[in-house]
């Protein structure tokens, strides 16, 4: 991303799109694409709906920005475009049934979800630090798909650009006090799924 | 608040470490307590491990943004366009279009036999079924010979229109939705496939000649609404083609399509639309109008009409 790009600021951009310079709106598409993703990735842990979504949210925002009012923040209008499209996919999936993508290192599990372990003796050197944190991101990637949808959007949220607990409610529709209860259930729940 | 005595909650220990306490003395507070305090502190370095392995799981394709600003432009120069890949790569969408195609016309067959049973009706005097009702219907309407019917069913409307309905008309007349939707699915459904037979033999159809044939093969005619959701004839091919088949002074105004369904807006001259829908029936292909398909009489519904030029608005509906 150019630097000149991050000066514009995005209600210049949106008068420069509104005016007739469609090319303002590749501006923020190049600086809003990765987020978007990154969201409904999270919600949706699926690469390809994921990728779905965030150009179906840019192609909407592309019409509809002539009638965006700027009573919010453009982020935080998108932000709220992505999750509601992500959830409309997540239920959408879940009514149809997920078609679970299993990769050939996850876990084999019985019937009731039980993980079947093999014991295997007991290394003789301790996996050193970037191996363990790639366990663990394994361990979390699996864990947050178990995650309710609500306490998964708020999670998300705060990780990918590290937003305020105002902003999220903002996006999510919630109070403070709910936003601040879901993030800390979330890490809470996922801390007791992979037993750290 | 002092955390002294008590430890923290696991909300006050995450929003800590979001930096997102309400007051710089909670703040202050709580850090001396997780310095001193073991087990608070190892659940924020729990907290902190899992945010980041969480970060870590995002990772971004390399061609997001190219992608998005594309399909952007492409949403910008077809405003109206399906993304078919989305629809190819879901069968379940069309299945489910698919039935709500058969419910729907199930639905419209049943109001159809309601509205077909109004006293006098076509089909009450064919089939006697309200002969005597049709009777006193015939009598009043001699009383009042001054008054015509407006058409009441499709049967009726079709057979109101003249003889060479296909040539353009200023005023469309408006079909109920009863009216629209066409008695023979049922018949189609009942065949077990949804197929489009020819209007006519390849390279025997001229405009003028369409609408008598047309009402001789209603059923035909009728089955196309149901290809035309259901099934992707291959048009892509076709439409390729497109601008190879028009005559030479057409001019090809506006292309669209929605699922099978090509559209194309085509300034062209009577006389060349003639030819060109002989080239459509060697092709296999029917011309309808997008907005009364099931009506036989409007191959191609007028936009504009000036001397000898007229804009057609003509949809392909393959067999």
């Amino acid at each position: 991303m150019s630097n000149t790009s991050r000066t514009v600021s995005d209600k210049e951009l949106i008068q420069r799109f509104n005016e007739g310079d469609k090319t303002a709106f590749d501006t923020l598409a190049e600086r809003y694409a990765q987020k978007a993703y990154q969201i409904a990735f999270g919600v949706l842990r699926n690469r390809e709906d994921a990728q779905e979504v965030a150009q179906d949210a840019f192609v909407r925002m592309y019409k509809a920005l002539p009638s965006f009012r700027g009573d919010a923040e453009f982020t935080t209008w998108m932000y709220r475009i992505v999750v509601n499209l992500s959830r409309n996919k997540y239920r959408w999936k879940k009514t149809r049934g997920f078609k679970r993508e299993t990769s050939m290192d996850a876990p084999i599990e019985d019937e009731e979800g039980n993980r079947l372990t093999i014991d295997l003796e007991e290394p003789r050197s301790q996996p050193d630090e970037e191996t363990q944190f790639h366990e663990l991101q394994d361990r979390v990637e699996q864990e947050i798909n178990n995650l309710p949808p609500a306490y998964r959007e708020a999670l998300i949220l705060r990780n990918v650009e590290e937003m305020n607990y105002e902003q999220i409610a903002e996006i999510l529709g919630c109070k403070l006090g709910t936003i601040k209860s879901r993030i800390a259930r979330a890490r809470e729940e996922l801390r007791r799924r992979i037993e750290l | 608040m002092s955390w002294q005595d008590n430890c923290p909650t696991l909300e006050n220990l995450s929003s800590w470490l979001d930096g997102q306490q309400e007051s710089e003395a909670d703040t202050h507070d709580l850090e001396q307590h997780i310095e001193s305090c073991e087990e608070c502190g190892d659940t924020v370095k729990d907290f902190q491990s899992i945010d980041q392995a969480v970060q870590q799981s995002l990772a971004i394709p390399d061609d997001l943004s190219e992608q998005i600003i594309d399909a952007c432009k492409a949403a910008d120069r077809h405003p109206f366009r399906l993304h078919l890949g989305r629809l190819k790569r879901s069968s379940l969408v069309l299945k489910w279009a698919a039935a709500a195609l058969i419910l729907f016309s199930a639905a419209a067959i049943v109001l159809t036999d309601f509205s077909d049973k109004e006293p006098g009706s076509v089909k009450d005097v064919a089939t006697g079924v309200r002969k005597e009702t049709a009777e006193k219907e015939g009598e009043r309407n001699q009383k009042t010979p001054t008054r015509t019917r407006k058409p009441t069913s499709a049967v009726e409307l079709q057979q109101a229109q003249p003889r060479n309905a296909f040539r353009p008309t200023n005023k469309e007349p408006q079909l109920r939705a009863s009216q629209k939707i066409p008695r023979v699915v049922s018949h189609a459904e009942q065949r077990g496939r949804y197929t489009v037979e020819p209007m006519q033999p390849a390279g025997q159809v001229t405009p003028e000649s369409r609408p008598q044939n047309v009402r001789e093969k209603n059923n035909s005619i009728e089955t196309i609404k149901h290809v035309w959701i259901l099934k992707d004839y291959g048009l892509q091919e076709f439409s390729k083609n497109m601008e190879d088949l028009l005559p030479e002074d057409a001019r090809l105004i506006e292309h669209t399509h929605a699922g099978a369904v090509e559209q194309w807006t085509i300034l062209i001259s009577n006389e060349h639309l003639r030819q060109l829908v002989e080239k459509f029936d060697k092709h296999g292909l029917s011309l309808v109008s997008p907005h009364e398909q099931y009506f036989p009489s409007r191959q191609a519904s007028r936009l504009t009409l000036s001397d000898d030029t007229v804009r057609y608005k003509v949809s392909v509906v393959g067999n």
